[in-house]
């Protein structure tokens, strides 16, 4: 255990923005009913960059799906500001993995950026300038009259991403974000979104399968694990604010880290499938 | 890492000069109209010999110069044949709009619920299968040669791709997208009009062009049938006073308004759907 405190980034003593409790979820299936999560309980605090990992198939994306109010939960609430989630909340944004699937190929990328903003009763102007702004943040200013397919994979998630921050979240739900793109595009936009979270104070709610990467990314890493599944380990990574791709993953601080997230994700499956 | 080695793919388009070859006619118009104008000219030559050289044909297709003098000469300068354009595009274009906006309706209302548009498949299977033509009868029965007739059978027969495409269009949005726009917070009447509309709109341009060719050939054809006006009704009064090179120029005018019709939707369709045809020769790319 490596609890090295470099300077932990979280405030903890915050609220907490999201908070899980007791969070059950059971597919009916034609083979009965079939729980997929159970009794997770989990509090995200403001400007808290939390990665979930675990196992492919634990339900990860359920568990997404139940907090951004896209799927309800059999047993449990979750809370947003201390409001029960029953449908999408106002102050949360979602990214998917699917990024070329979630944008509107019939609109460009700054129509598709504003797509969320029309029809809100924000004045025209205030929605111009977040287009611009969330276009320039993911550098790319110069793209807002392409075509969401004329672009690349990275690009295209770029979009999407400033499509969330264009809509300014509270808290951003990531699911997967960069599953889909190179492995130099991926170190790319997983440092975009470092910086970003510094600059908005977001809070972050990241899912993963890589585990460097949430390490990289993380304040917090919940490893997701079992069958049902439920929190299995939970760690604090004390890296600091500043965090770089090549310094920050070759600290002996994170590498322990990853080898104990490893461990416990190795640990979950064993329990998940029993010999 | 990623790298890029382009290994030689079975049955891969050519590359360098034979791809330019291959696509020149793509790409140059001028070279394109002289092409399709070379080979009309075939056509014409071909058609020309067969009558030189077979006088039972000759007596029933005219040749090209009587076609021109006899055939055109007189039918452009007949007021009658503007009136027959006139009412078989008012059929054809009032029963395609009646058919678009009844189909869309239905088509949308069938997407609602999986049982709807299985109740109604077997109606759907057989309405469309019926030969339109066989309606005729049944039309000239119930309400005599006149345009509500005309139009009511261009609508029974055009109604169904629409109605299909229109249903399988909204069926086969990427739920992807709906969830993006839910998850945003859009109200349901802008995810309708701006997210559920543009989806369809790549398959209910393929319900205009099916439709706008069943429409035409109902409206001349019940025009040729039951009479009353129309370039349907010339073509076969022409016949019928045996004004061959005539009845020819009718059919061809005829013909001439469906390349006219069939170009006015690809326009609008190249100008509204662009996105959809590039973004799918993207993918391919």
């Amino acid at each position: 255990m490596s609890n090295v405190d470099t300077g932990s980034r979280a405030r903890r003593k915050g609220r907490a923005v999201l908070s899980i409790e007791r969070l059950g979820v059971t597919f009916p299936t034609d083979a009965g009913p079939k729980p997929v999560l159970t009794d997770v309980s989990l509090d995200v605090h403001a400007d808290e960059f939390v990665c979930i990992v675990g196992p492919s198939g634990t339900g990860k994306t359920t568990l997404i799906r139940c907090i951004s109010g896209l799927a309800h939960a059999t047993e449990g609430t979750v809370r947003l500001d201390g409001q029960p989630v029953t449908e999408p909340p106002q102050r949360l944004a979602l990214v998917s993995q699917d990024y070329s699937r979630s944008l509107m190929p019939w609109l460009r990328v700054d129509d598709n950026v504003r797509l969320p903003l029309n029809g809100k009763g924000i004045p025209r102007a205030d929605v111009s300038r977040r287009v611009e702004e969330s276009l320039a943040a993911v550098n790319l200013a110069k793209a807002g009259r392409a075509y969401p397919w004329q672009l690349s994979g990275g690009m295209q998630q770029r979009v999407a991403i400033a499509r969330a921050l264009a809509y300014q979240p509270e808290v951003l739900v990531m699911d997967e974000p960069f599953a889909s793109v190179d492995a130099q595009t991926r170190a790319e936009l997983e440092d975009l979104i470092l910086r970003l979270q510094r600059q908005t104070a977001m809070t972050i709610l990241l899912v993963t399968h890589d585990i460097e990467e949430s390490v990289y990314l993380a304040d917090r890493v919940i490893v997701l694990g079992g069958s049902p599944a439920t929190i299995h380990h939970e760690l604090e990574v004390a890296l600091g604010n500043d965090r770089d791709q090549l310094t920050t993953k070759s600290q002996p601080e994170f590498v322990n880290y990853r080898a104990e997230v490893l461990t416990s994700i190795r640990e979950a499956r064993a329990i998940a499938a029993p010999q | 890492m990623t790298t890029n080695i382009a290994l030689p793919q079975p049955g891969e388009v050519p590359t360098g000069r034979r791809r330019r070859a291959q696509d020149y006619l793509q790409h140059h118009r001028g070279a394109r109209i002289v092409a399709q104008l070379a080979l009309f000219l075939v056509f014409l030559a071909i058609y020309s010999m067969l009558i030189a050289f077979s006088p039972s044909l000759g007596r029933f297709m005219p040749t090209v110069p009587a076609l021109l003098v006899d055939g055109f000469g007189t039918i452009l300068v007949d007021p009658g044949l503007w009136e027959g354009v006139g009412m078989t595009l008012y059929a054809t274009v009032l029963g395609l709009a009646i058919s678009l906006v009844l189909g869309s309706v239905v088509g949308v209302l069938l997407s609602i619920h999986r049982n709807a548009y299985l109740s109604a498949q077997f109606v759907i299977d057989f309405m469309r299968t019926i030969p339109p033509l066989a309606l005729i009868p049944v039309g000239l029965l119930l309400l005599g040669p006149t345009l509500r007739m005309e139009v009511t059978l261009i609508v029974v027969t055009a109604v169904w791709p629409v109605l299909l495409q229109v249903h399988f269009g909204v069926v086969n949005i990427d739920p992807k997208l709906l969830e993006t726009a839910r998850s945003f917070r859009i109200p349901l009447w802008r995810r309708m009009l701006f997210i559920m509309a543009p989806a369809v709109g790549p398959s209910f341009g393929t319900a205009l062009r099916l439709s706008a060719t069943l429409c035409l050939l109902l409206a001349v054809g019940t025009e040729l049938i039951a009479g009353g006006s129309g370039l349907g009704y010339l073509v076969g009064w022409y016949q019928q006073a045996f004004r061959i090179p005539e009845t020819y120029a009718t059919i061809i005018i005829v013909g001439l308004l469906g390349v006219a019709l069939n170009s006015f939707i690809m326009f609008g369709e190249r100008r509204l759907l662009g996105w959809h045809r590039r973004e799918t020769k993207a993918a391919r790319s």
